[in-house]
């Protein structure tokens, strides 16, 4: 049997972005998705990890976790100007764990992308395979 | 599978309904329009959808600028029984109160060309804008309390503008009936930092000119000639109201099911509006569209000060005034008259404008002759509006019309179609200067990314629901 190998693109969409991400296990794929999120607010910008934010999260099913998730870093990223580009993420049920390390946005070298508004419900998705995970999540832009 | 659509009247059009559907699904379209509206029929199933609610009257509508949204197609109006209704986070959207404010100054195209580069680079060192980026103003808990309740009037209250530019704004630029405790301290501190910011994305602020004027007699009531500077602001409510929105569907979704409602969609997702959870959203949406108000009041000082900086002049010498600043995502009560009887109801409008029409008391003095100003922003290099409200839009779409262009390119095609060219120089030959945070953004922006929102005020007007009153051209524009 053959396990994907983890990775994500981002989706075309006419008004906003999506992101589609797939991994070998779950706490791989939220961390591909993650690194989608910050490509498209971050887009070409490099940036020095030197910060570390510790979350945890708890939600009643996987679908809101990856949205809770999400969001939470885009609400961390807004309050303290950091981009993030480096994830650890452990998942045991529902409840997540996870270190995100990133810089200022001061700091960031290269042309940034868009704010995203919100992570959205639309078609939100996490399906299962005997090869591993595919999620996907469309962000209001 | 194709969706059937019925045209029932001039620029009016009428969706199959769902089995479940409790009110028809209509939409405002011109015949040049309707190709575009098939190309992702998500938005018409969207509008089917919304058409389920419990308690909504009269008709789903949508306007001509209609696309895919979440849970509303964005161009969305919904009307719900104040008593018997249901209020639905997703027919205001993620960014409350998103608006476009427009002012007019005492200036000629030719008094500011010569120093139109000095403009633009005042402008965008003036006005915030792009990924991260936060205002001068700094708001602590008491300062956002306040903010959340007074709206424009606390910016107004700190010397960003002045009271007859708060005349000048929906709601006078404060919502009553805002609850600062019902959004989130999450909500409160994405914005504390982003009063008085632009964002990124398609907003934006635009120098402009007014170059066309259809109807002269409501222009000059409006205080519009050709060839006269204007300025467009187009922003929000910034994180601040993204969180609210994202906090209330969460609390929504377990409230709804315990209320027995079943939508077709979960960003649908609808409560009564006379439950706790519909009056706690009420509130802390009323507050962010406060918070909206407040940051386009102090964008708008912010911008007067910009272009006189950039013509090296004092900011009280430019004559600069609100012509109006209207919201086009928001939810609020209203009296429209439904099958002939006058009902209490709350009017969903996403990404669509309110467009009442001469008389109504909701009006400006000023305007009340002539119907109020509906503002409607184009692509940044062609064009823009200003329409009037006209007695159709009372009629059939709860006094409301279109809000924009409406994307036509994904973000990915806008970059392919601008590859190789520079956006900024290609402007700068037509005589249109660009400053944007991004170079991403300057093509994503591209014109050929946008609907022409001139089929798009035409569809309005055909209609009847506004009269097209002046087309506006842009000179500078600031993106994020």
């Amino acid at each position: 049997m053959t396990r994907l190998e983890s990775g994500f693109e981002i989706v075309e969409h006419t008004a906003d972005t999506g992101i589609r991400g797939w991994a070998p296990d779950r706490d791989e794929l939220f961390r591909v998705m993650a690194l989608g999120l910050f490509k498209v607010i971050g887009g070409d910008a490099v940036i020095s990890p030197s910060n570390q934010r510790i979350l945890h999260l708890e939600a009643e099913t996987e679908n809101e976790l990856l949205h809770d998730w999400l969001e939470t870093l885009n609400a961390l990223h807004q309050i303290h100007h950091e981009l993030y580009n480096r994830f650890e993420v452990t998942i045991q049920s529902n409840r997540l764990k996870a270190n995100a390390y990133g810089g200022s946005l001061g700091e960031a070298a290269g042309d940034l992308g868009t704010e995203v508004k919100a992570v959205t419900w639309h078609d939100l998705s996490i399906e299962r395979s005997p090869d591993g995970f595919i999620a996907y999540v469309l962000l209001d832009i | 599978m194709t969706i059937g659509i019925e045209r029932i009247g001039q620029g009016i059009w009428e969706v199959e309904p769902r089995p479940d559907a409790r009110v028809p699904a209509r939409f405002v379209a011109s015949n040049e329009l309707i190709a575009s509206i098939r190309e992702d029929e998500t938005s018409l199933k969207q509008l089917q959808n919304v058409a389920t609610l419990p308690g909504i009257v009269g008709a789903a509508w949508a306007m001509p600028d209609m696309h895919m949204g979440y849970g509303f197609p964005i161009g969305g109006v919904a009307a719900t029984d104040v008593d018997e209704g249901v209020v639905s986070p997703g027919g205001v959207g993620y960014d409350i109160n998103c608006g476009v404010r427009l002012l007019s100054f005492r200036l000629k195209e030719s008094d500011v060309r010569p120093h139109l580069d000095q403009i633009a680079d005042r402008l965008y060192e003036h006005v915030p804008c792009g990924v991260g980026q936060g205002g001068k103003v700094r708001a602590g808990h008491d300062v956002i309390e306040r903010v959340l309740r007074e709206g424009g009037r606390w910016a107004v209250g700190e010397g960003y503008g002045s009271q007859r530019d708060l005349d000048h704004v929906e709601e006078e630029s404060r919502m009553d009936g805002a609850l600062p405790d019902e959004v989130s301290d999450l909500a409160k501190r994405r914005g504390k930092d982003q009063l008085g910011t632009l964002g990124s994305g398609n907003h934006f602020m635009e120098l402009g000119v007014v170059d066309q004027i259809r109807e002269p007699d409501i222009a000059q009531q409006i205080g519009l000639t050709e060839g006269q500077v204007t300025l467009i602001l187009h922003t929000g409510s910034r994180g601040l109201g993204h969180q609210v929105c994202t906090d209330f569907l969460k609390r929504m979704m377990p409230a709804m099911r315990r209320y027995g409602i079943h939508v077709p969609d979960p960003q649908l997702c609808c409560v009564p509006i006379r439950s706790p959870e519909g009056k706690a959203y009420l509130g802390a949406m009323s507050a962010a569209v406060n918070f909206a108000f407040a940051n386009r009041q102090i964008l708008a000082s912010l911008a007067v000060q910009g272009v006189a900086k950039g013509l090296n002049t004092r900011a009280d010498s430019l004559g600069a005034r609100t012509v109006y600043e209207v919201a086009h995502n928001i939810a609020k009560i209203e009296t429209h008259l439904v099958d002939g009887k006058e009902r209490r109801v709350c009017v969903h409008r996403k990404g669509a404008t309110r467009a009442f029409p001469a008389g109504h008391r909701a009006v400006p003095e000023d305007y009340r002759d002539i119907g109020q100003p509906v503002l409607i922003p184009g692509d940044m290099e062609r064009y823009s509006f200003v329409l009037v409200g006209r007695p159709k839009a009372m009629e059939i779409t709860f006094g409301s019309s279109c809000h924009g262009a409406g994307r036509r390119l994904s973000r990915t095609k806008a970059r392919q179609a601008a590859k190789g060219r520079s956006i900024q120089k290609e402007m700068a030959q037509r005589g249109i200067l660009m400053r944007a945070a991004s170079l991403r953004t300057q093509e994503e922006e591209i014109a050929s990314a946008y609907k022409d929102v001139a089929e798009v005020v035409d569809a309005v007007a055909q209609a009847g629901l506004s009269t097209i009153v002046a087309r506006l051209r842009p000179l500078a524009v600031i993106k994020g």
